[in-house]
């Protein structure tokens, strides 16, 4: 077994959120004489637990200490997972692992003297649930803790709050299809056709008990938005009983064993598992920094042969009529729709829009000056690749009324009106492409042609109130 | 740090939340929960909470980013029409329902998925034809819409036009399983912002640089038409109404129950000109539209006057008169032509020569259903094509 120093390293988090690890001697004594060899290769971590567990919920002297050792366990895989979550998102989410382990590492001092959790009482930290539930028969330490934060609900909603999203097993399961699990299954590993017939019986006993309840619990409009939680057991029951209930389905597993609850959960789960290991990476969306390189290889050279670059000399003016027009409006019914909700938050979508526009500061110094704390939430304010989309949008119907104007320039194109439309578009994509690139970089001079016009406005818009 | 961790653990399968996803309220989720469950039990509770929690996201959607959005669900009870907070319908459903909406005149029909990262979507059969009921109309395109329904969100994630989905299934040799077919979400354009720009600007207006080859003439005939019909009943049809005509009220001999719109002043002048030198009869009852447009720098008019013709079978003809002239008090350009087609030919052309002309016009006959294209031809050449007229009563 490696690490042992783990049950008796006590991992916290200090009243100024900073890491600390400190260590318990007695853990490390009380360790030493239960297991004078950790590093020996026999020595199983499952063998360790065990016995750990066994003496914690027996009524003698050493249940205490032995507590003491897992609860130190505990604060390190927890600690692993929520380093792990950053090292894999924090940079681009924008989180880091204290903020995380505010939420998950909120065990007291182990070692005091208080009575032991009980499902009645309810559990007072993470670690609390983790003793209640564990069972070393069944799995590992480190596998119970790290699934017991990665579905914690307030964890998760701090990382949605930054973008991200962690799909429970429970929703996924929701949304699989019989046909996408026969050819999950049968893509992992050769399964008879029993066995697969049996994999979706189970999942359908699964989704009858479980999306059932889950209709009638939100049909009630009950304000928790909780994450999908595991089936209860009264749930499981139910399933199994269903499933029973099925005569042309096997009733035992692969081994001959009889179903169970247990062998149901573990089927989920596994199938859960199947689903996230075969999901695509999100795609890239041009407004965190790994899009910025996208953008630039598309931006088109300024070639002063180009059609569509000659086409903008010669009607720039109409070009610039129309874009401040599609801008006023575009914001104009903005500000209209935010206003009716909430006064003040379409006051501070423009002031957030100036001070990204006019001043070029980043989303993060933004943050403060319109009463919001993350630069998350000042993206989803301020929506800026959207207003764009829409700005250029409407930029093309109005100049799509100037349809004469730009015939003339392009007797030879046959099928005008089907291009039109594409002529426009990559007339217009430079323009657009140009400003994006430009907010890519902070604190640069806002020269493009639309972030200039949009600044103008935003101005004069303050101006006039 | 230990980075065998990552490298050997089982995969996140972890999501991006877009910006611009839509929350639904308490509200709207409890509704369409209770709505699911209402239907029969041989019913898909769960796959119908699903459509209508994406039919309220994709709404919502709409009304944020459009600046005129003219939506309506394509579904009987009236109260259906419009899904938001402030009015979610009550009429009991007996069946999912098809989730299809008109925006404008364009056909949206949603496609509800978890996450489009897991590589495939479920389309309904029947949309993909051959076998389907001809008079359901084909949707124009396909939206994807993501439904978190575990964060109570919704994210439209991108579309795919209607042609092309068929196409693209019949090119790989599909073949549908238990009433739908499975399709890659690789072939849906997953940039949201440029199905907007579609539905935005619809082009039934037509402008080529020729005249209309055969190729052109069918193409354009394919296109939504206009049915004067309707404007017996004092009402534009819909695809004249989107495209801002002007319904005239109807003819009247006596000028002094007419207003003094400048459009309804000037047509007055042609329609005497008409009776009195060009020898063409105009009945009461005849019902006009005017439609205001740019060709080339010029400002022009068209007047679209229409009447029944009773004729001695069953059905009535009717007449198609088409009158092009200047919107203001300024000249129509020399050389401007105006022509009417049927499907297959050139029914009319006229030119004008002469500067002491104010305006051109063609008499055309059609059966009942029979349509015919209008087209207006500059001085340089350019066509401007409007939407097929027919009479359907």
């Amino acid at each position: 077994m490696n690490k042992p120093w783990r049950y008796w390293i006590w991992v916290r988090l200090r009243l100024d959120g900073l890491r600390q690890d400190r260590k318990l001697p007695s853990c490390q004594v009380f360790f030493g004489q239960q297991f004078p060899n950790p590093a020996q290769d026999a020595v199983q971590e499952k063998t360790v637990q065990r016995q750990l567990v066994q003496q914690m919920r027996s009524p003698t002297k050493e249940s205490k200490l032995a507590e003491t050792c897992l609860r130190c366990a505990i604060s390190w895989e927890i600690t692993y997972t929520c380093e792990s979550l950053v090292n894999r998102f924090g940079q681009r989410f924008g989180f880091t692992t204290e903020s995380l382990l505010g939420f998950v590492l909120t065990d007291e001092k182990p070692g005091r003297q208080r009575p032991r959790p009980t499902e009645t009482q309810g559990d007072r930290s993470l670690a609390d649930t983790v003793l209640r539930q564990f069972d070393p028969e069944r799995s590992q330490l480190n596998t119970w803790t790290k699934r017991l934060v990665l579905s914690h609900t307030l964890l998760n909603q701090h990382l949605n709050e930054h973008g991200l999203y962690l799909e429970s097993d429970w929703s996924l399961l929701n949304s699989l299809s019989a046909s996408r699990l026969r050819s999950l299954l049968m893509q992992q590993s050769d399964y008879a056709a029993v066995e697969l017939d049996q994999a979706v019986a189970v999942l359908q006993s699964y989704q009858i008990i479980y999306r059932g309840d889950r209709l009638r619990e939100r049909a009630g409009n009950a304000p928790n938005r909780s994450r999908c939680q595991p089936p209860t057991p009264d749930q499981l029951t139910r399933m199994l009983a269903h499933l029973q209930d099925q005569a042309d389905v096997a009733q035992s597993t692969r081994t001959g064993a009889a179903i169970d609850a247990d062998w149901i959960l573990a089927q989920l789960r596994n199938w859960a598992q199947m689903i996230r290991d075969v999901r695509r990476p999100p795609t890239v969306s041009l407004d965190s920094p790994e899009g910025r390189t996208v953008l630039e290889q598309q931006v088109e050279s300024t070639d002063e042969d180009d059609p569509q670059q000659e086409f903008l000399q010669n009607y720039r003016q109409a070009l610039q009529e129309s874009l401040d027009k599609a801008i006023a409006q575009v914001i104009a019914q903005r500000v209209q729709t935010l206003a009716r909700r909430d006064p003040r938050k379409a006051k501070h979508y423009l002031t957030g829009l100036t001070l990204f526009f006019c001043d070029g500061q980043s989303m993060g110094a933004i943050a403060p000056l319109v009463g919001l704390t993350q630069q998350y939430q000042v993206s989803r304010l301020l929506k800026v690749r959207e207003l764009r989309a829409d700005i250029r949008r409407q930029v093309q119907i109005l100049l799509r009324s100037r349809i004469g104007e730009l015939a003339q320039d392009y007797v030879d194109v046959s099928q005008f009106d089907d291009q039109l439309d594409e002529l426009l578009d990559s007339a217009l994509a430079p323009i657009f492409a140009e400003a994006e690139a430009e907010t890519f970089a902070p604190q640069s001079p806002r020269r493009s042609l639309l972030n200039q016009r949009l600044c103008r406005y935003l101005i004069q818009r303050s101006n006039l109130q | 740090m230990n980075s065998s961790f990552i490298d050997t653990d089982p995969r996140f399968g972890e999501r991006s939340l877009h910006p611009s996803a839509i929350s639904l309220s308490p509200t709207a989720i409890a509704w369409a929960a209770h709505h699911s469950q209402t239907l029969p039990p041989s019913a898909d509770a769960w796959s119908c909470y699903v459509q209508l929690l994406a039919m309220l996201g994709t709404q919502s959607w709409l009304n944020d980013r459009l600046l005129q959005p003219a939506l309506r669900w394509d579904m009987d009870a009236e109260d259906w029409q419009s899904l938001n907070d402030e009015t979610l319908p009550t009429t009991p459903l007996n069946a999912s329902p098809v989730p299809q909406l008109w925006v404008g005149q364009t056909l949206v029909n949603l496609l509800p998925l978890n996450c489009v990262e897991d590589g495939e979507v479920d389309v309904p059969r029947s949309l993909i034809g051959g076998d389907s009921a001809p008079s359901q109309a084909a949707p124009h395109f396909h939206l994807l819409v993501e439904v978190l329904e575990e964060l109570d969100q919704v994210q439209i994630r991108g579309f795919l036009a209607h042609e092309a989905l068929v196409e693209a299934i019949a090119t790989a040799g599909l073949t549908p399983h238990n009433d739908h077919y499975t399709v890659p979400t690789q072939w849906f354009n997953l940039d949201p912002n440029r199905f907007l720009l579609q539905v935005e600007i619809p082009a039934p207006v037509l402008v080529t640089v020729d005249r209309l080859t055969p190729q052109r003439l069918l193409e354009a005939f394919s296109r939504p038409v206009i049915n004067a019909a309707v404007w017996l009943n004092h009402e534009l049809d819909q695809v004249a109404n989107y495209l801002s005509w002007q319904l005239l009220p109807s003819f009247d001999y006596s000028p002094a129950l007419r207003s003094l719109r400048s459009s309804e002043v000037k047509l007055d002048g042609i329609v005497a000109d008409l009776t009195r030198y060009q020898s063409v009869t105009i009945p009461t009852g005849a019902t006009t539209s005017a439609y205001d447009v740019q060709l080339d720098d010029h400002d022009v008019r068209l007047y679209v006057m229409i009447w029944e013709l009773p004729t001695a079978g069953d059905t009535s003809d009717w007449m198609l008169l088409t009158i092009l002239s200047s919107q203001s008090d300024s000249l129509l350009p020399l050389g401007i032509s105006l022509q009417v087609y049927d499907t297959q030919t050139l029914l009319a052309e006229t030119t004008l020569q002469e500067s002491s002309n104010t305006f051109l016009y063609t008499q055309i006959v059609g059966a009942q259903q029979e349509a015919f294209l209008v087209t207006v031809r500059s001085p340089n050449g350019l066509t401007l094509t409007i939407p097929p007229i027919t009479f359907i009563p």
